[in-house]
């Protein structure tokens, strides 16, 4: 005979929750393999006889010559080079598998282009691999930026014959001396990495070396004058990585580390001044460079688990540190003593991290996370003299620390009503600490709300609104600077903000149809702030469809658009704000493609892709009256199409068109020459206006 | 008249031989569950995944009937299809090891199996904890509860196991797959200005890790602006004169995915600096668009303070050298 259960009301209620809590553990979690019920198993018959199992040489090579349009090398970023004419390539997608397990991968993506990649790796998945890459990225600006300067010698030189002037129209030689330059900046990245497994333990360790080289526009400044060079980049990051993790049934814990080592090969940007000296002799000027620089990071991880819930424990620190000699004061007459013969700057930073995810019953499931991060710049506080520009002494400053302490708890809730329905919430909390800026501390509360609506087995809708509101200590100016802010000033990083964001999302997908569409807006209120950024509107819509009409024939096409409008204000008198500016951005992105395979008994492919992406940008000042700045635009027409043949069993043939049709303005450089500007020698237009074509011819062979 | 006829009654054959057609389809590909509430074959698995009842044969017993089917034969291209890799499903519970024990599913296609991608009755952890009971590791430690995770995406929304090159591992498809549904970022790509991710040189998971991490936004490193000196390390200093904004957070000057602004930046100089000096002299002016001058053409503020990701000169207080 069972004994009758008397509990009073409220231990009733624990005991359900308990019961509930109980119950819902004795449900199946999941399908996990440490889960499976093997009492009943007998693999004595499992012998795999159907099985297949591949082995030996599979995949293909190819061989590719391009002939690729370079008058304008801003097009090498779509098609992957800035050469004028043809270019050479290979292609490799080749894999070899024993039967013992050891496999070996190779594959090669464009290699002969400045974005080429290529990589091997072999090893036996699950127990060691080793991994060794090439990668090329590169980045093209522009191969018309007009100078007449010269780098030789590790210094910016003037033609021997330059006559200088006091305002660039009277600098006689310009004209004469100027050389179209190439503002790029190509990387080359190189890894190498090894990886084993254990029964209980994982551990890897990598090796990367990455060499950058190009020009950048630099600004060279004596006084109130200015010039643009291309400035040299040379520089290289080598960083070495190594994780050490073991596992349990619940557990997970291990470390990573990595040490980076920034080298620039540039020392110091050195020279000729192209004005005649407004007054003093400063024919020459110097300027400091990025600095060579380590850091290294260590941290640990640990994860422990258990009938749904999951803990996570982080701890990280990382160190930053530069020692780089310093450049004198100046290079025109004799350098004031400098405090010291360089920064020592080292800057720790300590992280860490608990977050606990886990499903309180089947429909609920609860995250918590607190977050704290400390950045401590331990570098030695001194007392600079300050020889402005090259050219005057104007006392003595002392470098800032800029530590901050940010603090960070989130907690967010799941409820699922139905199969079909779920709500997710999330409030977070955000405390900063900040030293020597304009407020001491800053918060930030957030809300968001989610509703996902299943609404059929093919049309899926969600709708998320999110609120924040930030705010902070007393605002007060900093007075480390050279000359005393608007006290009215809320500076846009540090200012009371009110932020909403909305977001509608739908996806309907039948059989072979689907679409999506995206709603989207945001607003932004400075609401205490009076000189700064007062408001940002940014709302948008996106709309794709896929289609795929049969087995063989994809169709695509999307449709985005979004806005940016943004208003600030200033203060021309020291007062209340009596200027205001006005920006409008805004941006299309529409798209289309097909693809056709097996086409002609199986051996033809064909794909084409079309992209319009145009962005323009309105800004106007008014202060009493209203002054619109120039153009601000870019517009791009690209096609990519291929047609990939079979030939034969063994050779293919593909055939790649790249199209691109490119215009941009912009109101700093559109339709200025170099001396437009009386003291700021300038590149000239920097604008883009051209369309130009790629045509790529691959044969490749398959193994 | 009989024209019409003749064109409606071979409209109507068409529609019923691809009406049969569609029907015949559906006959082949029908199962006995598929009329079945998705919680019933949902409980109906979990039954069977606690009771065991594996085959007698493994993957023998399964490909009896699919091995017909390329899809599920191109398993054997991949690691986990290969019984020689270590951890491989295959080299454990076979077929069995995924999709569950078979149980009744062989006598006529009874019982359900587990089975996975958008049109599955099971949900998506349920799913999804099917791949993380072997891929917990580091990599993928912080997905519970990430933001994937809470979103419901399965393993395979992005994934494929039954072949010997999942397409995910592929730059272009990469990037495909991720602006599917981020379609802001998507449209940041097309901009002016953005890292080259558009042409697949860089890809998201470059700085993003899909599966769930420690930081903000899913990033790789724990903060903003290390994931930024990971490839830009000669911003990382320390440097004497640092730009209090630049320490602070990268992004409080540019948006990573792209911007109609040069230089990814949310908008564009002198306004942009103007929207946090206002000191007593020329920070304070309006700088009207009418004329080229110093402060609007050219580089803007930076004609003179160029050097605005810090400078390490010392005299480079004002960031000019």
């Amino acid at each position: 005979m069972k004994k009758p259960i008397t509990v009073t009301k409220l231990p009733l209620c624990l005991s359900a929750l308990a019961l509930a809590i109980a119950s819902t553990m004795s449900y199946a979690d999941g399908y996990g393999i440490q889960s499976a019920n093997r009492d009943k198993l007998k693999l004595d018959a499992w012998e795999c006889k159907r099985c297949t199992h591949t082995t030996g040489t599979k995949g293909d090579i190819g061989l590719g010559v391009a002939q690729n349009d370079g008058d304008d090398t801003h097009f090498g970023n779509t098609s992957g080079t800035d050469k004028d004419g043809t270019v050479v390539y290979v292609n490799a997608n080749v894999n070899h598998k024993t039967n013992s397990g050891y496999r070996t991968d190779v594959d090669a993506d464009r290699l002969g282009l400045d974005n080429g990649s290529a990589s091997i790796t072999t090893g036996r998945p699950g127990q060691y691999e080793i991994f060794a890459a090439y990668r090329g990225i590169a980045r093209y600006d522009s191969n018309q930026a007009l100078s007449p300067y010269q780098y030789q010698a590790d210094q910016y030189q003037l033609p021997t014959q330059w006559q200088t002037g006091a305002t660039t129209s009277q600098m006689s030689e310009l004209s004469a001396s100027l050389n179209a330059n190439e503002l790029a900046i190509k990387r080359d990245r190189y890894n190498l990495e090894g990886k084993y497994q254990g029964t209980f333990y994982k551990a890897e360790i990598g090796y990367q070396h990455e060499q950058r080289e190009g020009k950048r526009a630099f600004s060279a400044n004596l006084l109130t004058n200015s010039a643009m060079l291309a400035q040299q980049v040379d520089d290289s990051t080598d960083e070495v990585s190594a994780k050490l993790y073991f596992k349990g049934d619940n557990w997970l814990a291990g470390i990573n580390a990595q040490l980076s080592e920034y080298k620039n090969d540039q020392q110091a940007v050195n020279w000729q001044s192209a004005f005649t000296p407004t007054f003093g002799a400063a024919y020459y000027g110097q300027s400091a460079v990025a600095p060579d620089n380590k850091a290294y990071r260590i941290a640990g991880h640990s994860q422990f688990s258990a009938d749904g819930q999951q803990v996570i424990m982080h701890l990280g620190f990382t160190r930053m540190t530069q020692d780089q000699n310093y450049l004198p004061a100046t290079i025109n007459g004799p350098s004031p003593m400098l405090p010291a013969e360089d920064l020592t700057g080292q800057v720790d930073m300590i992280e860490m991290k608990l977050n606990y995810s886990g499903r309180v019953t089947r429909e609920f499931s609860l995250r918590a996370s607190y977050d704290y991060r400390d950045r401590d710049n331990k570098s030695e506080l001194n007392a600079y003299p300050q020889v402005v520009t090259d050219s005057y002494y104007s006392g003595t400053a002392t470098n800032l620390e800029y530590d901050r302490t940010k603090q960070q708890a989130k907690l967010g809730a799941k409820y699922r009503f139905t199969r079909a329905t779920n709500l997710d919430v999330g409030y977070a909390y955000e405390h900063n600490n900040y030293s020597d800026l304009d407020r001491e501390t800053l918060k930030e509360s957030s809300l968001f709300a989610r509703f996902n609506y299943r609404i059929s087995s093919t049309w899926h809708l969600w709708l998320k609104a999110e609120a924040a509101e930030r705010t902070g200590s007393d605002y007060l100016a900093v007075t480390t600077t050279a000359s005393q802010s608007n006290p009215l000033m809320r500076k846009s990083y540090l200012a009371d903000r009110e932020r909403q964001r909305y977001g509608l999302y739908t996806s309907y997908s039948q059989g072979a149809f689907s679409v999506t569409a995206n709603l989207h807006k945001q607003q932004d209120d400075y609401n205490d702030t009076l000189i700064g950024l007062t408001d940002i509107n940014t709302q948008g819509y996106d709309l794709s469809i896929q289609y795929a009409v049969n087995a063989d024939l994809h169709l695509n096409a999307y449709l985005n658009q979004d806005w940016r409008d943004s208003e600030q204000a200033g203060s021309s008198n020291f007062a209340g704000p009596n200027w205001f500016t006005n920006s409008e951005d805004n941006s299309t992105l529409v798209g289309a493609g097909i693809g056709y395979q097996n086409l002609m008994d199986k051996k033809l492919k064909l794909g084409l892709d079309y992209t319009y992406s145009d962005g323009q940008s309105d800004t106007e000042v008014s202060q009493g009256f209203s002054s619109p700045y120039g153009s601000y635009y870019s517009t791009q027409h690209n096609v990519n199409a291929f047609a990939d043949y079979q030939m034969s069993e063994t050779i293919g043939l593909r055939f790649d068109w790249i199209f691109e049709q490119y215009q941009d303005a912009d109101w700093a450089n559109s339709g200025l020459s170099v001396d437009s500007i009386p003291n700021v020698l300038t590149f000239g237009s920097l604008s883009h206006d051209y369309s130009a074509h790629y045509f790529g011819l691959t044969l490749s062979y398959k193994l | 008249m009989m024209k019409m006829e003749s064109i409606w009654i071979r409209g109507l054959a068409v529609a019923s031989l691809l009406m049969a057609s569609t029907v015949i389809t559906l006959a082949v590909n029908a199962t006995p569950w598929d009329d079945m509430p998705a919680k019933e074959v949902e409980s109906l698995l979990d039954k069977k995944f606690a009771e065991g009842q594996y085959s007698p044969k493994g993957a023998d017993s399964c490909l009896m009937c699919h091995r017909k089917s390329q899809a599920v034969m191109d398993l054997f291209d991949g690691v986990h299809g290969d019984a020689n890799v270590k951890g491989s499903p295959m080299a454990d519970l076979q077929c069995e090891a995924c999709h569950g024990p078979m149980g009744k599913h062989n006598r006529g296609g009874k019982e359900p199996m587990i089975t996975f991608g958008q049109g599955s009755p099971v949900p998506t952890d349920k799913q999804n904890s099917v791949c993380m009971s072997c891929h917990n590791d580091d990599q993928r430690m912080a997905w519970k509860g990430n933001h994937h995770d809470n979103a419901d995406v399965a393993c395979s929304d992005c994934h494929s196991v039954h072949t010997g090159h999942d397409p995910i591992s592929d730059r272009a498809k990469e990037v495909e797959v991720c602006t599917a549904c981020h379609t802001q970022q998507k449209a940041d790509l097309h901009k002016r200005s953005s890292h080259p991710i558009k042409w697949d040189q860089m890809v998201c998971s470059d700085c993003h890790n899909p599966h769930g991490s420690l930081s903000e936004s899913n990033l790789k490193q724990m903060s903003v602006n290390e994931n930024c000196y990971a490839c830009h390390a000669e911003k990382r200093g320390p440097k004497l004169w640092e730009h209090a904004p630049v320490t602070d957070n990268c992004a409080n000057c540019h948006n990573p995915h792209g911007s109609v602004n040069e230089a990814m930046l949310i908008a564009k100089p002198p306004q942009l600096c103007q929207q946090c000096h206002a000191s007593d002299g020329h920070a304070s002016n309006a700088v009207f668009g009418n004329t080229p001058n110093a402060f609007n053409a050219g580089q803007s503020c930076m004609n003179c303070h160029n050097q605005v990701h810090g400078s390490n000169h010392p005299s480079g207080k004002l960031l000019q050298r």
